[in-house]
């Protein structure tokens, strides 16, 4: 059916996203931990198609991939309740199960020697479905498995399905916390330029705003991966609501991207969400009305990207998509947008028009909430630049000192020279550039001679 | 010769007879002759009137305009005028028991003065001179049925007691016949009525307002019909409606214009439950399910009706007991509309599929439909089109959900365009009783609407195709191309916007508010009939009518407020920028990273016409929000000039005030 999904997880974290994500879809649409339809959603009229087929017996299989080099979280996932859902020949495990020790060379190599079998996975996939549009990579951008191989995968998958779109749930590390990864700058750099170069779209999960999210907003003092994880599915199945419920607009991918992505290289989105709260906490229920949650949804504290809040600075937004569930008004969307107008609560791009949209969309009948009306924000800010910003200074300090490059000079890629970092910090100072660019009237002549 | 003159005043005698009466009385003072005279013109009188009476009475209703021996005039007809006979002969019995009273004295005092005679008698001069008067107005105008009873209606208020007394007795015999007529057609939705005689009309037809246009051509057009046009349509459209209407010139002046209507309305739905498709198919169904609108209590009702009979004509009682039954039938309507006939369900699919909130389904059904519908005839691409919807629908739903199934698509033939995009119709199988609401003319305006938002989509999907092929290169393209390419995107995603979220969704939210505390069944006629007219002047399809009046509550069938085949400024603007944009689309996909000087060209051309597109689709939305409810377009103009883009650029659009 149009517009289905093949989701690939990478690595640790990827696939520690990706089941959660899989399991909140499991509930949305009805569907049980071993795949079958609960009696009390035969009637529903939302599509699973998108992201599961059905199998001869009936069973829904998510179209998912699970990839990893080390077989801890893939082996957490087949001995849950879930272990039925995933179609088993889609798990796929490095035999020799080292992983790649958080770096992003050895991840990238051992990608390119898997990259048949990997690839026979994918095709399989990609052949079984009726009119695949694209692929969904969750991974992290700073170990070794889903940085490195989920680039080598990027990279790939662009030059195998050059038509279809290759959207990425990328998280990004937390550096409100010294990470156990000394190498993180590299990694991240050089996964950045693939996310750049070889994807269509890149959601920005920030795992220093997803903590911090946690920490001020859920009065949550030291978040649990589940806690952050949950939080995760959230944002990518709310992102995907258009796409699996009957919807009068963003009905597939292209058409979800296409207003929010003017140029090829600006495709980082940033996320928000509200009202937040954790099963536990059911005291914090606030009115909820339409204007409330876009307020809300513009407020940097709302967002799940830590950018560094520069007064002088003229970021703004190049485009906003607001997915607004729950008991709305219609006819208060327009009238909250106005206020926002006149109170110039959003700053938008000069270059060219801009406003806010907004897609009322159905909500899972069989998830109850406290919240009349939620809402997500998926925007493009030019501000997503201060995150490069922050990779390139962390980079450049480690770079100078010449420091952990032996684990990188081991790997073929960099056994003669380092110029593939190089080249990677070029094509992140680039983007930085552009996305500045981008806050200026003149964008549309920049880059030409 | 008293006893001969009372003869005279009871029995109509022959002319000679008359004068033999005069002549054997040659002693008579000229007094006397004259008094005698007077008396012998009462007895005519009398005479005349209960000739006229017997005449109408005799009439048989299949005689009915054969003209009459030695006179030219039709003779009346029908109930009414047998009625007003039977009352007249009614009246005249005074008269008769006054003739044989006379008689009686005469008979005890045979020195009666001939003034005695006259003195009882003179007060009937008044009464003859007013019925023969009516006579002759009803015979000079024609006047029958329910005129009749106008006519004598304004007797009962004259103030002289015996023509008042008269009257109402006449019109206690027209009553029985009235009530006989009205019960019939507001209890049982029947007329009967030959003669044409109440102010209800059988059109002895469909009524063409709820007939498609194809049904209009069956009739006539029946033999040229092709076998494959037949099978074609799947969908069975609604069964006709009877047309019933009022005659006005027959309405009685007692009965105002608004109760007239509400007469009207309230046989016309009783036709319309009596005549449920489901009982004429299944006979079983008839026997035991048989639909019962007065749930039982149609005597009680009638009775409640046929006690009006006993009286003169109540304006209030009238109108209480006639509002009564009619609160009796639109609650039971309504109640048939929302449970059988699933009224919510409805307008749900209306939103779904004619106003694409199924956008789903109609964007891969665009996807696949665009190369069948370039090499195929027109008559092919029905099937074919209704094949690839079906196709469509049922792997998008799967067994979940069949609402699919009550849709089909065919071509229009009456548009004359070339494009066949703009021919594409959505026929929907409407539940009974609610094609009432949903009735041909409101489809029709439904079909404008999906073809208009169809059309959206189609450029949409264009943009998006042609924004795919921009990005999966990751090439850099010409600066120029995609800020124009992003125009054009912004454009048309903020107007699909606009239609779906500020327009459909709020006016649709509205409806089903607006349903929910709808308690009769003209509240649903009104409320549908409001939102089909905002709904088709804010996606501006149609100029909204301001001239429109919203007829009689009370009637079956209302006229959007719009004006047909005018489509809105507006929508001629953003026409032109969808033709713009598909040209966009086309050329822009051949061609290639760097762009040759010609190419360049081709670009600024489009740039340019774009310029002149926005510019007037702003200005015509500045220059018309602010006449009266303009408001819609000032919304439309501010999510465009969301960021101040356009208003930065030029000055004199003042945008910031006027929320």
């Amino acid at each position: 059916m149009p517009c289905e999904m093949i989701t690939l997880q990478l690595g640790q974290c990827g696939n520690q996203i990706g089941f959660e994500f899989w399991k909140r879809l499991c509930a949305e649409h009805g569907i049980n931990p071993e795949g079958i339809l609960e009696d009390f959603a035969t009637e529903g009229i939302d599509r699973k198609d998108v992201f599961f087929y059905q199998a001869d017996d009936e069973h829904y299989i998510p179209r998912a991939v699970l990839l990893d080099l080390e077989p801890r979280v893939i082996n957490t996932i087949l001995n849950s309740p879930y272990s039925k859902l995933y179609n088993q020949e889609n798990v796929f495990l490095s035999k020799n199960g080292g992983g790649a020790g958080n770096n992003w060379a050895s991840g990238y190599s051992q990608g390119e020697k898997l990259n048949e079998e990997i690839f026979d996975i994918i095709d399989r996939e990609a052949d079984g479905s009726d009119s695949l549009e694209g692929f969904v990579l969750c991974h992290s951008i700073a170990g070794g498995t889903g940085s490195g191989m989920g680039s080598n995968i990027l990279e790939k998958l662009s030059d195998r399905f050059p038509k279809k779109l290759v959207q990425t749930y990328s998280v990004f590390p937390n550096l409100d916390e010294i990470s156990d990864v000394v190498v993180q700058p590299y990694n991240s750099l050089l996964t950045l330029k693939r996310l750049t170069e070889s994807a269509d779209s890149v959601v920005v999960l920030d795992n220093t705003a997803l903590n911090r999210i946690a920490a001020d907003r859920l009065r949550i003092q030291n978040p649990t991966f589940t806690q952050i994880n949950s939080l995760v599915s959230t944002i990518m199945s709310v992102s995907t609501t258009t796409l699996r419920y009957p919807s009068y607009m963003n009905n597939d991918l292209m058409g979800l991207l296409a207003p929010l992505i003017p140029t090829p290289r600006l495709h980082y989105l940033m996320t928000g969400y509200t009202p937040l709260s954790t099963d536990t906490d059911e005291v914090n229920v606030r009115k909820t009305t339409v204007l409330d949650v876009m307020r809300r949804l513009l407020q940097p504290k709302n967002m799940m990207v830590s950018t560094s809040q520069d007064r002088n600075s003229q970021h703004c937004f190049i485009s906003i998509l607001n997915i607004i569930q729950g008991e709305v008004d219609p006819t208060q969307v327009h009238k909250s947008l106005q206020r926002i107008r006149e109170r110039k609560l959003a700053q938008f791009i000069p270059w060219g028009p801009a406003s806010i949209q907004v897609a009322l969309s159905r909500k899972s009948p069989y998830i109850q909430t406290a919240h009349r009306v939620s809402g997500l924000m998926l925007a493009n800010h030019t501000n997503i630049s201060s995150l490069f910003d922050r990779a390139l200074v962390q980079y450049d300090k480690l770079r100078k000192r010449e420091a952990f490059l032996d684990q990188f000079r081991k790997e073929e890629m960099f056994k003669d020279n380092l110029d593939e970092l190089d080249s990677s910090r070029e094509v992140v100072q680039d983007l930085v550039d552009e996305y500045t660019a981008a806050t200026r009237e003149d964008y549309c002549t920049w880059g030409q001679n | 010769m008293l006893h001969e003159t009372l003869i005279h005043l009871w029995h109509k005698s022959e002319e000679s007879e008359l004068s033999n009466l005069y002549e054997l009385q040659e002693f008579l003072h000229p007094g006397e002759k004259e008094l005698l005279q007077h008396i012998m013109e009462i007895a005519s009188n009398y005479h005349w009137i209960v000739a006229f009476c017997k005449k109408v009475q005799q009439t048989k209703t299949t005689d009915f305009g054969q003209v009459n021996e030695g006179s030219i005039q039709l003779t009346p007809h029908g109930l009414y005028i047998k009625a007003f006979g039977n009352g007249v002969l009614d009246v005249l019995g005074d008269y008769r028991n006054e003739i044989v009273r006379l008689e009686e004295s005469f008979l005890q005092n045979p020195q009666l003065p001939l003034t005695f005679i006259f003195s009882c008698l003179e007060k009937y001069q008044v009464l003859f001179n007013m019925l023969k008067s009516v006579i002759d107005v009803l015979q000079k105008e024609n006047l029958h049925g329910c005129l009749l009873m106008g006519r004598l209606h304004k007797y009962i208020y004259c103030g002289v007691d015996c023509i008042v007394n008269a009257a109402e007795k006449i019109t206690h015999s027209f009553n029985v016949i009235f009530y006989r007529h009205l019960c019939n057609w507001i209890i049982y939705g029947d007329l009967v009525d030959i003669d044409n005689e109440f102010f209800i009309c059988d059109g002895k037809c469909w009524d063409e307002d709820f007939l498609y246009p194809e049904q209009m051509d069956e009739t006539s057009m029946c033999s040229s019909w092709s076998a494959v046009d037949r099978i074609r349509n799947r969908i069975r459209r609604p069964p006709p409606v009877r047309k019933f209407y009022i005659n006005w010139n027959m309405v009685p002046m007692f009965v105002t214009i608004d109760t007239a209507e509400s007469i009207l309305f309230m046989g016309r739905i009783v036709w319309i439950v009596r005549n449920d498709p489901k009982r004429v198919t299944d006979d079983q169904y008839q026997t035991k399910y048989r639909r019962d609108i007065w749930e039982g209590k149609d005597i009680e009702y009638y009775k409640k009706i046929q006690a009006l009979e006993k009286q003169t004509f109540d304006q209030v009682e009238f109108q209480r007991a006639i509002e009564e039954c009619r609160i009796k039938l639109t609650k039971y309507l309504w109640s048939v509309m929302l449970d059988e006939g699933n009224l919510k369900q409805h307008l749900q699919l209306i939103r779904d599929y004619y106003a694409l909130g199924r956008g789903e389904l109609f964007h891969q059904f665009i996807a696949v439909a665009e190369n069948h519908i370039k090499s195929t005839t027109l008559d092919h691409n029905a099937y074919n089109l209704n094949f690839i919807f079906l196709e469509t629908a049922r792997k998008i739903y799967g067994e979940n959900d069949k609402t699919y199934l009550r849709f089909e698509l065919s071509t229009s033939k009456s548009e004359a365009t070339s494009n066949p995009w703009s021919k594409l119709q959505l026929n929907f199988e409407i539940n009974w009783p609610l094609h009432i609401v949903f009735h041909p003319k409101s489809m029709e305006l439904y079909n404008k609407l999906f073809c208009y938002l169809l059309r959206l989509s189609k450029t949409q999907i264009h943009l998006n195709k042609l924004w795919h092929s921009h990005m999966s290169g990751k090439q850099n393209i010409d600066r120029r191309v995609w800020t124009l390419r992003q125009h054009l995107i912004f454009l048309v995603n903020n107007l699909q916007y606009y239609l779906q979220v500020d327009v459909i969704e709020a006016q649709f939210s509205l409806l089903l508010k607006a349903v929910e505390n709808a308690n009769e069944f003209e509240d649903i006629i009104k409320v549908h009939h409001e939102f089909i007219s905002n709904l088709l002047a804010q996606t501006f399809v149609l100029t909204p009518d301001e001239g429109h009046t919203y007829q009689n509550k009370h009637h079956l069938h209302q006229m959007p407020a719009v004006q047909f085949n005018v489509p809105s400024k507006v929508y001629n603007v953003i026409i032109r920028l969808l033709e713009l944009c598909d040209s966009f689309c086309v050329i822009a996909s051949t061609w290639g990273i760097e762009l040759t000087e010609p190419e360049v060209m081709e670009l600024e051309e489009f740039q340019k016409r774009t310029d002149t597109i926005v510019e007037s689709l702003l200005f015509i939305l500045y220059r018309l929000h602010e006449k009266a409810n303009g408001q819609h377009l000032l919304q439309l103009l501010y999510q465009l000039d969301f960021n101040r883009y356009f208003s930065r650029s030029k000055p004199d659009f003042n945008l910031t005030h006027g929320s």
